[in-house]
């Protein structure tokens, strides 16, 4: 019976799947500027009134968001042509030794021009001498147009749907015909829905009385947030209160888009619960199991969360020092060495103070305080306060499901990952060789320790492996959060309700209880928001009231949702 | 563990002369010498200040040793109830006294108020303009919320370790509650500014402090009383053997419930007399971390022995006073060790000093042996006179060892450590004398039970 080989297994088991859910990030490469367009500017030195008319239609007909610095130094008069190629000068910045001066920059890529030695080149002041000379007053006013539509055709999407979104927040009615002519072309149905609220919105505050029916219409459709504060905008303005077919189709749109809007909060609370739901079982596991197998009350639980924080701190300062190209994998080996340094400690918390006291829970519970206490100080000497780390590339963002229902996706990872880790514990629990003896020492530790079972190994381990859980969870949370030394004890508290809502020592009870405690929670924080008083203050006030709720429950089940049976059941 | 329900007259008299002594001697301490040696201008107030407050959580310990260390449940929110005792006199005192405006500028309202855009005072403050009706909120409160929450969790039979995350999940709701700035109680600044300010008035500090020895040595005897009574014996009971009182015909989570209610009066009580001394109540007085702090009082001094719940609060605090004035980066460091020590080493407290001198005593052990076993508890009571009257001898708070990382570390706490290490090595090595049976002076109740 080699415990520690068995658990050796698991933990390549646990990395094997670390490593399968690191998702392959690669940025897709923009592709190039088109040649027309960069040797239309060049031309630009030479033509006349017309060939200038005709870059500019070509501009608004292919228009490239990049050509933007180019375009606004022709029109200031300060685009160059050097050596065959675009430049002018970037905004000033600060040079140690030289003071503020003017980059040179190449106007289509933005990246400083080098000379001949491979440095930069810096400027006290702009020469101009060799720059283009700026078009006439009536083009300058063409350009700023072609500008601010430029960015509506900017190949990376983010930057074009920002684009998009911004016209409609500032009601730029000179922009509508481009929009209306990108939703028309059918090529772009990925921004179908941004275009149209845009459309929308431009068309309500600035449109005739038939284009407001009508983008109410366009609204009514998208039922975006955006579009909603523009109908109810819209549903105030008194020339619009008179009129009677307008007013009930901006009710109808109105109407259309909260409840929608209401749909899409439930979703999002949901998905909030979930993420939440999801640390806690991962602490909570670590807790029930140790509490079950030992009968001790972790107090150092969340301590060993925040061992697991810091390691991932560490992990990823050294990937940034030593492996920056590969930053986006720092967490692969971040797991792993959050899990081994969070367990280790564990191992020897278990060993040098924890088996000491089988059998006297409560003073278990001040030892493990005391414990707690030190790797907090020890970590605050050894680290300072607060702490952030880095998330990787690929986690930024977030997926789009539906019209304005994001889902980040550090927190979708987040709850891959755990639901990985628990179905792991699941799975070690219940169908190896550890998780059996672990089990058999749970249900009677004397007829197990009889029948040859290493208890006392058992325990240790069992108690390094929760510790090794709660490190785990220590690596996600500063995925979306800073970290300090005494983050645990932020989480803590809730991992012991839920602990004690779904009955010790139970996997399940801990699973359906965390799901519960969490959704509960962020439940009823909106339900909350919806009094007045307790507005600003609703997410604490919800705490409370989950509270209340688990005293509540208490009475009905004092010993949570799977209470312990037989024999167990006197311990 | 220790209880001290045996009656007096069983104990021999040469013991009992000790204990009267010893007794006498504090009593003289504390009523007489402190306030003596303060109004004659030796130990200056801000040092009776301190006194006063390390009293009031003295006051506090004495009612978690009654749950904790009588009836074996271990409250994790004290705190909370000190807090809610601290709170009713800070909002007595923050507010205009007697009808005179103090403050005509702030509108009669305490300032902080402002903040929250209030220039009116809110209804639930307009009360503890009363004096009378703060006593009682101070001590009726705490004792309301104990009595009602204990009656719901205890009476499910919620006990052990799951009654104690329970409550400390209270005491962070709570510490949750009161940080915020719309609950009217100054969010996490607390309050402070009282209208008067009684650490700096020579008499406010004196009597404060009188009045804080008078109710910590009447809530001593209160809680001797009824440890000491039947109940007491059926608190015990509880602890040790609760199923079997169950079946016995008690009720036991009624004595739960009420053991619990005593303790968050007596804490309220503690909070009422340490918001004025102090000067300032803040939530952090009552999150977690301080209710621990407190259990950690009880658990160095000795469970189940009152006074060791006054001697562990006064050794506690006056420790962390000086650590962390000297070095703070350490004291979370001696805390946790602390927190070790009295559950690996020493799982009965200081107070099994004082058992071993008493047993030693009856036994007619060597005089030798005896000074060696008095020589810690001796050490110990030197130091707290030395620190919370400020005489520490100046070539004791020398500097041995000094950097930026640690802090400062004086004389006093190696020789400290020497003499608290070298009496435990001594008699741990030396040969005992001819042993003369000493009676067991004090049995668990289990053992008696045992006997026949």
């Amino acid at each position: 019976m080699d415990l520690r080989r068995l658990f050796v297994n698991r933990i390549v088991w646990l990395m094997v799947l670390a490593g399968a859910m690191a998702p392959i990030g690669a940025s897709a490469a923009e592709p190039p500027v088109p040649g027309e367009l960069i040797e239309g500017l060049k031309s630009l030195k030479t033509a006349d009134a017309a060939k200038r008319q005709a870059f500019y239609d070509l501009v608004a007909k292919k228009g490239d968001a990049r050509l933007a610095t180019a375009l606004t130094a022709y029109r200031d008069g300060q685009l160059q042509l050097k050596d065959d190629r675009l430049v002018a000068y970037g905004p000033r910045i600060n040079v140690p030794g030289q003071g503020s001066v003017l980059p040179l920059i190449d106007a289509i890529t933005r990246e400083p021009v080098k000379s001949t030695d491979g440095q930069p080149i810096y400027v006290q002041r702009p020469d101009l001498s060799g720059a283009m000379r700026a078009p006439p007053p009536a083009e300058k006013r063409l350009i700023g147009g072609l500008l601010s539509s430029l960015s509506l055709n900017d190949p990376n999407p983010a930057k074009r749907k920002d684009a998009i979104q911004s016209a409609g927040d500032r009601e730029d009615e000179t922009l509508l015909p481009i929009l209306e002519t990108q939703l028309k072309s059918g090529s772009s149905s990925a921004y179908s829905t941004v275009l149209k609220e845009s459309i929308g919105r431009i068309k309500l505050a600035k449109g005739t009385r038939e284009q407001k029916l009508e983008a109410a219409d366009l609204l009514t459709d998208v039922r975006t947030n955006n579009g909603l504060t523009s109908l109810q905008k819209a549903r105030d303005v008194p020339e619009n209160k008179s009129d009677a077919e307008l007013s009930a189709r901006l009710d109808r749109a109105i109407s259309a888009g909260e409840s929608y809007q209401t749909r899409i909060r439930w979703i999002q609370n949901t998905f909030a619960g979930l993420s939440l739901s999801s640390i806690l079982i991962l602490l909570a596991l670590g807790l029930s199991i140790i509490f079950g197998l030992m009968g001790v009350i972790n107090m150092a639980h969340g301590e060993f969360m925040m061992v697991g924080a810091f390691t991932t701190y560490v992990v990823s300062e050294f990937w940034k020092a030593h492996l920056p190209g590969l930053y986006d994998y720092y967490l692969l080996s971040a797991i792993p060495a959050a899990f081994l340094a969070a367990g280790l400690i564990g191992f020897v918390c278990e060993i040098a103070v924890i088996r000491h006291l089988y059998g006297r829970p409560l003073e278990t519970l001040l030892a493990t305080w005391g414990i707690g206490l030190i790797l907090i100080q020890t970590a605050r000497v050894g680290f300072g306060d607060t702490l952030s780390v880095t998330p990787p590339k690929w986690m930024e963002g977030g997926i789009e499901v539906m019209p304005d229902l994001y889902f980040p996706l550090n927190r979708l990872f987040i709850i891959f990952f755990c639901a990985a880790c628990i179905a792991a514990v699941y799975f070690i629990v219940n169908k190896t060789k550890l998780g059996l003896l672990l089990r058999a020492t749970t249900q009677n530790r004397d007829m197990a320790s009889a029948l040859g079972v290493p208890t006392r190994r058992v325990d240790a381990l069992t108690f390094a492996f929760g510790a090794g859980l709660a490190g785990l969870a220590g690596v996600v949370v500063p995925l979306y959060n800073k970290i300090n030394p005494s983050i645990g004890q932020e989480y803590i508290v809730d991992s012991f309700m839920v602990v004690v809502v779904g009955g010790v020592g139970k996997l399940a009870g801990a699973i359906i209880a965390g799901l519960g405690l969490g959704f509960l929670s962020k439940y009823l924080e909106p339900l909350l928001q919806n009094f007045k008083a307790m507005e600003s203050s609703a997410s604490v006030i919800g705490k409370v009231v989950v509270l209340g709720l688990i005293v509540v429950f208490l009475q009905w089940r004092p010993s949570g949702l799977f209470p312990p049976r037989g024999r167990m059941a006197d311990a | 563990m220790p209880d001290n329900t045996q009656p007096l007259d069983a104990l021999p008299p040469n013991i009992l002369w000790t204990r009267r002594g010893v007794c006498a001697l504090m009593l003289l301490l504390f009523f007489v010498f402190v306030p003596v040696l303060n109004s004659a201008g030796i130990v200056p107030d801000y040092k009776i200040s301190v006194l006063g407050k390390y009293l009031c959580l003295a006051i506090v310990a004495i009612g978690i040793d009654l749950i904790w260390g009588y009836t074996g449940i271990l409250s994790l929110c004290q705190a909370f109830f000190f807090c809610l005792g601290g709170y009713a006199m800070a909002m007595h005192l923050s507010l205009p006294q007697g009808g005179g405006d103090v403050r005509p500028e702030y509108n009669n309202i305490p300032q902080f108020m402002f903040f929250n855009n209030l220039h009116e005072l809110p209804g639930f403050w307009k009360p503890f303009g009363s004096f009378t009706f703060t006593l009682i909120a101070g001590l009726g409160l705490p004792t309301l919320a104990a009595t009602i929450f204990g009656f719901f969790i205890l009476r499910s039979r919620v006990r052990g370790v799951y009654f104690s995350i329970i409550t400390q999940a209270v005491a962070w709701g709570a510490w949750l509650l009161i940080s915020r700035n719309e609950m009217l109680l100054g969010g996490t600044n607390g309050l402070t500014n009282f209208n008067k300010s009684f650490t700096q008035d020579h008499h406010w500090v004196l009597g404060l402090y009188l009045l804080t020895i008078t109710m910590l040595a009447a809530v001593y005897l209160l809680c001797k009383a009824i440890a000491r009574s039947r109940l007491g014996r059926v608190l015990v009971a509880v602890r040790d053997k609760e199923t079997r009182l169950y079946f016995a015909g008690y009720r036991p989570y009624a004595f739960k419930v009420f053991a619990f209610a005593v303790a968050a009066m007596l804490a309220g009580l503690g909070g009422m007399l340490y918001a004025p001394q102090v000067g300032i109540i803040t939530p952090q007085n009552m999150n977690v971390q301080a209710s621990i702090d407190m259990v950690i009082l009880v658990a160095v001094g000795g469970r189940g022995r009152l006074w060791g719940a006054v001697l562990g609060a006064l050794l506690v605090n006056y420790t962390y006073a000086s650590l962390t004035s000297d070095m703070p980066a350490a004291w979370p460091f001696v805390q946790g060790a602390m927190f070790l020590a009295v559950v690996l080493l020493f799982p009965d407290g200081i107070v099994t000093l004082w058992d071993s001198v008493e047993k030693q005593i009856a036994g007619r052990t060597g005089a030798l042996r005896i000074s060696m076993t008095v020589l810690p508890l001796v050490v110990i009571v030197l130091f707290l006179a030395a620190e919370s009257l400020g005489l520490m001898p100046d070539f004791l708070q020398r500097v041995v060892f000094e950097s930026d990382r640690i802090g400062r570390v004086a004389l006093k706490y190696f020789v400290l450590v020497a003499l608290l290490i070298v009496p435990g090595i001594w008699q741990k090595f030396s040969k005992p004398r001819a042993a003369v049976a000493a009676e067991p002076i004090e049995l668990p109740l289990a053992a008696k039970e045992a006997q026949p």
